[in-house]
């Protein structure tokens, strides 16, 4: 019989993989809107970090198939287990 | 419309509605290229108090091809940011806003411009991104002499000329685009060979649709240099180099989470493309229904697949059936099965060398709808609205200009009119050189200017008229 996850597991499972794309793309963000900054700037590689949200999307749970979003990353995993205990937390 | 509303989803999302692109060797600077990405269709000028503005939750992005893969090479980002001033009120405005910081002007948008270079397999994978500017305002919707006098003024103060060489405005405009939705809209109806229909009506002039309306414009000046591949300043038309494949797009977070009446709903995930335009009416006219939706959501190096919509048009089946006296040759052409080669250079692949003297924009054997430019034909002295059709090598599909007649071009193309450039012993239908909706520029509300952003000044809220 499988444990239920724990908050703290789930978002270390989450982070970790998040965390294997995290040197993909860069979009670059806004600055400061009130005066116009007309001098170019090379952008940087954003880091993921938990302030930003992090949002878990099960398309079909009979496929097992998880997808984690960060920022403007995305990775999917094949994990069946995982979704079995997020529809457990379900209720 | 060009692209207005053109697909199913694409038509409940206005914001990231790309109607519009055009792509011209600007005529006052010669040695640039001007780029205009229109959204938002059908903007009523009066449309308040929550006038038009862009999406500060979508992606908003110039492509630019120049080795022929269909992938872009230079890409412009722009991004927008909404403030309000004072949320104690419900007006856009509490007094004249005459100038760009003025304490009246309530609800405002700023944006950054960024520039991405390189050739990377897909549009979201930079190999070199630069922040060209930040903090970039766009000027007020144009309300009524009260709110916006001296519209012309605050718009000017809106373009910025970047350090780095570009020109940039990113607002309101009048729609430059003329067509007679209503008639065609009606069965392809043309008002002025209405008679001819097989429901007939005595002919009378086109009615412009678009007439009145407003846009939403962000507009690029950029040395050809920095378009080319190699930097090349494309001073012969015979050299590839001088072809650059051109494409607009908006994409959306895949991902928003609405988090409450009190707070901004939350985009999260890649950016997933829901609108694209290239060359105008193509996903309008050439697509159909059922393939619409994911023809904006790709990218034009999967364009392959569209092919057989662009070699059998539904429209060039249509005409016969419309017009049944009229395009004998056509229903024949037609009835034959014979892939149109001629549109398929036209729309999908560039016309090569040899077929119009002294022109090409053949960017290769990659099928793929984008807006081909050949930077180093200049700029016309004598423009004609028909573009290459009016032997006029400076315009549609030569890129674009703001005043080229696409629909005439493109309603002649599709009747049979440019078959002969690859079988000469074809012969047009009369009218196949006639056929129009019977609009020119003279049906707009508001004229085009003759320098950046070449788009008229928006129509006024308190005072504009629509075609009737």
């Amino acid at each position: 019989m499988r444990s239920a996850i724990s908050r703290r597991a789930f978002l270390t499972r989450a982070s970790a993989g998040a965390m294997t794309i995290g040197a993909l793309s860069t979009i670059s963000g806004i600055a400061s809107p009130v005066f116009a900054q007309t001098n170019p700037t090379t952008a940087e590689t954003p880091e993921i970090t938990l302030a930003e949200p992090l949002v878990v999307y099960v398309h079909n749970p009979a496929a097992g198939d998880v997808a984690f979003m960060v920022g403007t990353q995305e990775v999917t995993r094949h994990d069946p287990e995982l979704v079995a205990q997020l529809l457990k937390l379900m209720g | 419309m060009s692209s207005h509303r053109e697909a199913p989803e694409i038509s409940k999302d206005p914001v990231a509605d790309n109607t519009d692109v055009y792509a011209f060797v600007s005529p006052d600077k010669p040695d640039t290229v001007t780029i205009i990405a229109n959204y938002i269709p059908l903007e009523e000028p009066a449309g308040g108090p929550n006038f038009f503005q862009f999406g500060d939750d979508v992606l908003y992005s110039i492509y630019i091809d120049n080795d022929g893969d269909a992938l872009p090479d230079v890409t412009y980002q722009f991004r927008f940011e909404t403030q309000v001033q004072n949320p104690e009120t419900f007006l856009y405005n509490t007094g004249p806003i005459t100038s760009l910081n003025s304490t009246n002007w309530n609800v405002r948008q700023t944006y950054s411009l960024t520039r991405i270079v390189g050739s990377g397999s897909s549009p979201f994978h930079p190999q070199h991104t630069t922040v060209l500017a930040t903090g970039l305002t766009t000027p007020p919707c144009r309300i009524g002499p009260r709110s916006t006098p001296n519209y012309e003024a605050l718009a000017a103060a809106a373009v910025y000329h970047l350090p780095t060489g570009q020109t940039v405005f990113a607002g309101q405009r009048a729609e430059g685009f003329y067509v007679d939705l209503g008639s065609i809209f009606d069965l392809g109806d043309l008002r002025p060979f209405q008679e001819l229909h097989v429901i007939p009506t005595d002919p009378v002039a086109g009615v412009n649709g678009t007439k009145g309306f407003n846009v939403h414009s962000m507009a690029l000046q950029v040395p050809k240099t920095e378009l080319a591949h190699g930097g090349y300043a494309a001073t012969d038309a015979t050299d590839r180099r001088s072809v650059v494949g051109i494409w607009a797009a908006a994409s959306r977070r895949k991902v928003t989470v609405r988090l409450s009446a009190k707070l901004p709903s939350v985009g999260t995930g890649p950016w997933m493309q829901v609108s694209r335009l290239g060359n105008p009416l193509f996903n309008e006219v050439i697509v159909p229904l059922g393939d619409k939706d994911e023809w904006n959501a790709v990218g034009p190096n999967e364009d392959q697949q569209f092919l057989k919509y662009v070699q059998h048009p539904e429209l060039a089946s249509l005409l016969p059936v419309l017009y049944p006296t009229p395009f004998p040759n056509l229903k024949t052409l037609n009835a034959a099965h014979t892939a149109r080669a001629d549109l398929v250079a036209i729309l999908m692949t560039g016309i090569p060398a040899g077929i119009i003297p002294g022109f090409q924009n053949y960017t290769g054997s990659t099928y793929a709808d984008v807006l081909r430019l050949n930077m180093a034909i200049h700029p016309s002295e004598s423009p004609n609205i028909l573009g290459l059709l009016g032997g006029d090598l400076a315009g549609y599909p030569n890129g674009r200009r703001v005043f080229d007649d696409v629909v005439t071009i493109e309603l002649r193309a599709i009747a049979g009119l440019t078959y002969p450039l690859i079988d000469s012993s074809y012969t047009p239908d009369a009218a196949a050189g006639a056929v129009t909706d019977g609009l020119t520029p003279a049906s707009n509300s508001m004229p085009y200017l003759s320098t950046f952003p070449y788009l008229g000044t928006p129509n006024e809220g308190f005072d504009h008229q629509h075609d009737s």
